[in-house]
C-alpha cells in the first residue's frame, strides 16, 4: 500500500444546518514516506481537516482511511497509528519534561523499559535531554514547541500530523523544528504538515495541497504547482501614497500591458506580470504619475504566493 | 483501559498536590479554622466527655417552684450545682471558682404564678465561652418551669370550660395546684426524657451542637467543598490549555478521562477529610462519635455528592473564569446555608427548609447524629441516601452537559 491516507469527499459543517462549512468536500491522498503540506491562510480549514483525520471531529459527510482504517468506524486503530502535534502547546506546565513524556507515554499504552527508552529517545529528538527534569513552565517558547512535538512521537506512529508547529516562535527555533522534521522524514516518517507560511511548505514538502475557504484549490509537487502559474513574475511594491487614491492607482496599474493581476494588501501592491523586467519601468512611471512614489520594490520568481494570488485573487500572508 | 484511568487519576493528584502550597492549604487551613471556631463557639465536646460547669445556686424562694428550678439545674448533665448563700456565691464568681451564680429571689413562686417576671438573677464570671452555655442551660430550666405553670393553667381553663367546677373560685384554685404538683412531680425524670427525645430532628429539646462538635464537621464540610470544587474546575483549565483535546486524540475512552479525574478528586476529598478527622480526634480531642463505619459511609456519600457538584460546574461553565466564579459562590453559600458555619438550629425556619437543597445540610445533619446525638448507622442512612441522590443527579447532569472542546 503506497497511500497511508486516503481522503474521500470529506466535508465539515459546524452547527448545521446554517453554520460555517469549514471543509468543503475535499479529497486527496498522502503517500507513505512523504511530507505532505496543507498550505492556506488562517481560517482556511486546516485544523478542521487535521481534527477529522485525528478522529477528534466527526465529518459531516465523506470518509478517510488512515493506515488502512476508517476514521468514522475504526477510530481506536487510527488513533494508535497517528501521532498528533496540536496547534497549541498541550503540556502540563507544572511538571517536568520527562514527567510529561511519561504521562503521555502511558496514555499511549507504553510502560516499563519501553516507556523509558521512548522517553529518552524523544527527549533526544527534541534536544531537551539536559533539561529533562526542569519544569515545562521554565522553558522558552521554542523548547515547549519541541516538547509538544516529542509527545506526538512517543509511540512511534506511522504518520505524524503537525498543525502549524512554528507559529509564534523565533527564527532560530523555527529553523530547528524544520530541521527536526526533515530528519524524521529522512528516517522514514510520513508527515502531514499544515502551515500558512509559503516558505515552509516549499522547503519541507514533497507535495502541497493549497486550501482556501475549505476548498482544496491546487495540489501537487512544488514544481508542478509553480508551472500552473504560467510565465508570471511577482512584483511587490511598497508605496508611499502622498494622498493618492490607492484603489485608483491599482486600477490604473491593472490597465498596463503585461500586468495580469493587481492586489492591494495593507499598504502594499502585489502585481502578477508576464515578465518583470519589461513591465517594471511602466509600473514605476504609472505610480509616479498618480502622485505617489515607490518606497521599496521586490521582484520574485514564480512561487506559491504567485499561485495563490493567481487562483484566489488574494495574497497569502499572516 | 482501567490502568489508564488510574494513571490519569494519579497524574491529577501529582500535578495538583505536588504543589506544597495547595497541600498546606488543603490541610492546615481547615485545622486552623476548626481550632479557632471550636474555641470561640465553646461548649462541651473536648475529649468526648461533657465538662461539668460549676455554678453557685442561691434559692431564697419560699414556694415550690424555686425547688423545682433548683432540681432541674441539679439534674442537668453539664452543670455541677452548689447551693450557697448569696455572699458566698458572689465571692465564688469573683474568684472564678464557679462559672456563674444563679439567684432565685424570695418571691419567685409567687411572681411566676401571678404571671410576672421570674426575677432570677444570673451573675456570670469573665469566661465568655462556657458562660453562654451555662446561661442557655439556666434559661432552658426556667422556661421549663414556666411551661409547667402554663400547662397547669391551660388544663384548669379547659376544665372550667367543660363546667367541671361546682364552686368555681375554690375548686378551680385547687385543681390548678394539683395540676402544677403533678407537673412538678415529673421534674426529676424530665432531663432523661429530653435525652431520649433527641432521636428525632429539630425538636425544641434537641441538643444544639456547639464547640468542636459544630466546628469540626463544619470545617470538614467547608474545606471539602473548597478543595473538591477547586479541583473539579481544573477540567475546564485542561480544556482551555489544550491538554484535554490532546487526551482525546489518544487511543483511550472519554470515560477514562473524566473517570480518572473524578476518581482522583473523590479520593483527594476523602483523604483530606480522613486527615482532618484523625487530626481532630487525636490532637483537638474531638469526639467523632461511636460509629466509625457510619462515619465512613456518611463521608463517602458526602464527598461523592460534592465531587458530582464539581462535575456539574465543569459541565455548565464555558470558561475557566466562569467556572472559578461559580465554584467560589457555591462553595461558600452551600457551606453556610447547610449549617457548616453555625448550628442550623439558630437560623430561621424558612432557611432551615431552604438548606435541605444543599448536600452540606444532609452531611451536617448526619455528623450531628453521630457526634452530638451519639447515634449509629441506622440514624444516618437517610442522610447518606439523600447525599447519594444529589451525587447521582449532579453527576448525570454534569457529564451530560460537559463539552470536551
Ligand atoms: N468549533 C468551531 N465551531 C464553529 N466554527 C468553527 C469551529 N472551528 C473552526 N471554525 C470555523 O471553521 C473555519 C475553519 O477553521 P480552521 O479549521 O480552524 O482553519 P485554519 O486551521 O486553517 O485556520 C473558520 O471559519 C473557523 O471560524
Ligand atoms: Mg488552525
Amino acid at each position: 500500500m503506497t497511500n497511508i491516507v486516503q481522503v474521500r469527499n470529506l466535508l465539515k459543517q459546524y452547527n448545521p444546518p446554517s453554520g460555517v462549512i469549514a471543509v468543503k468536500d475535499i479529497s486527496f491522498d498522502i503517500r507513505r514516506g512523504e511530507v505532505f503540506s496543507l498550505l492556506g491562510p488562517n481560517g482556511a480549514g486546516k485544523t478542521s481537516t487535521i481534527s477529522m483525520l485525528s478522529c477528534l471531529l466527526a465529518p459531516s459527510s465523506g470518509d478517510a482511511e488512515v493506515a488502512g482504517h476508517s476514521i468514522t468506524t475504526a477510530a481506536p486503530l487510527v488513533k494508535q497509528a497517528i501521532g498528533v502535534v496540536p496547534q497549541e502547546i498541550a503540556l502540563y506546565q507544572t511538571i517536568s519534561a520527562a514527567e510529561n513524556l511519561i504521562f503521555w507515554g502511558r496514555m499511549y499504552g507504553l510502560s516499563g523499559q519501553r516507556l523509558q527508552e521512548r522517553v529518552a529517545a524523544t527527549l533526544a529528538i527534541a534536544g531537551l535531554t539536559d533539561r529533562a527534569h526542569d519544569k515545562v513552565e521554565s522553558f522558552s517558547g521554542g523548547m515547549k514547541r519541541r516538547l509538544n512535538i516529542a509527545v506526538g512521537l512517543l509511540h512511534q506512529p506511522q504518520i505524524l500530523y503537525l498543525d502549524e508547529p512554528t507559529v509564534g516562535i523565533d527564527p532560530q527555533s523555527r529553523r530547528r523544528i524544520l530541521d527536526t522534521i526533515k530528519t524524521l522524514n529522512e528516517q522514514g516518517m510520513t508527515v502531514l504538515y499544515t502551515t500558512h507560511y509559503m516558505e515552509e511548505a516549499e522547503e519541507l514538502s514533497d507535495r502541497i495541497g493549497i486550501i482556501d475557504h475549505g476548498e482544496l484549490i491546487a495540489l501537487g509537487a512544488l514544481a508542478e504547482l509553480t508551472r500552473l502559474v504560467g510565465e508570471s513574475d511577482l512584483i511587490d511594491l511598497d508605496v508611499e501614497y502622498n494622498g493618492a487614491d490607492q484603489q485608483a492607482l491599482a486600477a490604473g496599474l491593472q490597465a498596463q500591458p503585461g500586468v495580469q493581476r493587481v492586489v492591494v494588501e495593507d499598504g502594499r501592491l502585489l502585481l502578477a506580470v508576464d515578465q518583470a523586467d519589461t513591465a517594471l519601468a511602466d509600473v514605476v512611471v504609472a505610480v509616479a504619475r498618480a502622485g505617489a512614489h515607490v518606497r521599496q520594490l521586490e521582484i520574485r520568481e514564480p512561487n506559491l504566493e504567485a499561485l495563490f494570488l493567481h487562483l484566489t485573487g488574494r495574497a497569502l500572508r499572516d | 483501559m482501567f490502568t489508564k484511568t488510574l494513571h490519569i487519576a494519579w497524574h491529577y493528584l501529582k500535578t495538583t498536590y505536588g504543589n506544597r502550597t495547595v497541600l498546606i492549604f488543603a490541610l492546615l487551613m481547615p485545622l486552623l479554622f476548626t481550632f479557632v471556631l471550636g474555641s470561640v463557639i465553646g461548649g462541651p465536646g473536648r475529649n468526648g466527655e461533657s465538662p461539668r460547669w460549676q455554678i453557685a445556686l442561691v434559692n431564697a424562694d419560699k414556694g415550690a417552684l424555686g425547688e423545682a428550678l433548683a432540681a432541674r439545674l441539679a439534674a442537668h448533665p453539664a452543670l455541677a450545682v452548689q447551693t450557697q448563700t448569696e455572699n458566698e456565691a458572689l465571692a465564688a464568681v469573683r474568684a472564678e471558682e464557679v462559672t456563674a451564680a444563679v439567684l432565685i429571689p424570695a418571691d419567685f413562686s409567687a411572681a411566676l404564678l401571678a404571671g410576672g417576671e421570674s426575677g432570677v438573677e444570673y451573675v456570670a464570671g469573665s469566661e465568655v465561652r462556657s458562660g453562654q452555655s451555662v446561661q442557655a442551660a439556666v434559661q432552658a430550666a426556667l422556661t421549663e418551669v414556666d411551661g409547667l405553670i402554663q400547662a397547669a393553667e391551660i388544663a384548669t381553663a379547659a376544665a372550667a370550660q367543660l363546667g367541671l367546677f361546682e364552686a368555681p373560685g375554690q375548686d378551680q384554685a385547687r385543681y390548678f395546684q394539683e395540676a402544677l404538683q403533678r407537673g412538678l412531680a415529673r421534674e426529676g425524670t424530665a432531663p432523661v426524657q429530653v435525652q431520649a427525645a433527641a432521636v428525632t430532628r429539630m425538636q425544641a429539646a434537641d441538643p444544639i451542637p456547639d464547640g468542636f462538635a459544630q466546628s469540626s464537621p463544619g470545617m470538614l464540610v467547608t474545606f471539602a467543598l473548597v478543595g473538591i470544587l477547586n479541583g473539579a474546575i481544573v477540567l475546564i483549565l485542561e480544556r482551555q490549555q489544550g491538554t484535554l483535546r490532546r487526551l482525546l486524540v489518544l487511543p483511550l475512552r472519554k470515560s477514562a478521562i473524566l473517570g480518572g479525574k473524578l476518581l482522583a478528586i473523590f479520593v483527594a476529598g476523602l483523604l483530606q477529610a480522613g486527615v482532618l478527622i484523625l487530626f481532630g480526634a487525636f490532637v483537638f480531642g474531638v469526639n467523632w462519635g461511636q460509629a466509625p463505619l457510619a462515619l465512613l459511609l456518611l463521608l463517602i456519600a458526602f464527598v461523592f455528592a460534592v465531587t458530582s457538584l464539581g462535575m456539574l460546574i465543569a459541565g455548565l461553565a464555558r470558561t475557566y473564569a466562569q467556572a472559578n466564579a461559580l465554584a467560589n459562590i457555591l462553595m461558600y453559600s452551600v457551606a453556610a446555608l447547610g449549617g457548616a458555619w453555625w448550628p442550623i438550629e439558630i437560623t430561621p425556619a424558612w432557611m432551615q427548609r431552604l438548606a435541605q437543597i444543599t448536600p452540606s445540610y444532609w452531611a451536617m445533619q448526619g455528623f450531628h447524629d453521630l457526634l452530638t446525638r451519639g447515634l449509629g448507622l441506622p440514624a444516618i442512612l437517610g442522610e447518606a441516601a439523600a447525599l447519594l441522590g444529589f451525587g447521582l443527579l449532579f453527576l448525570t447532569l454534569g457529564v451530560w452537559r460537559f463539552r470536551y472542546e
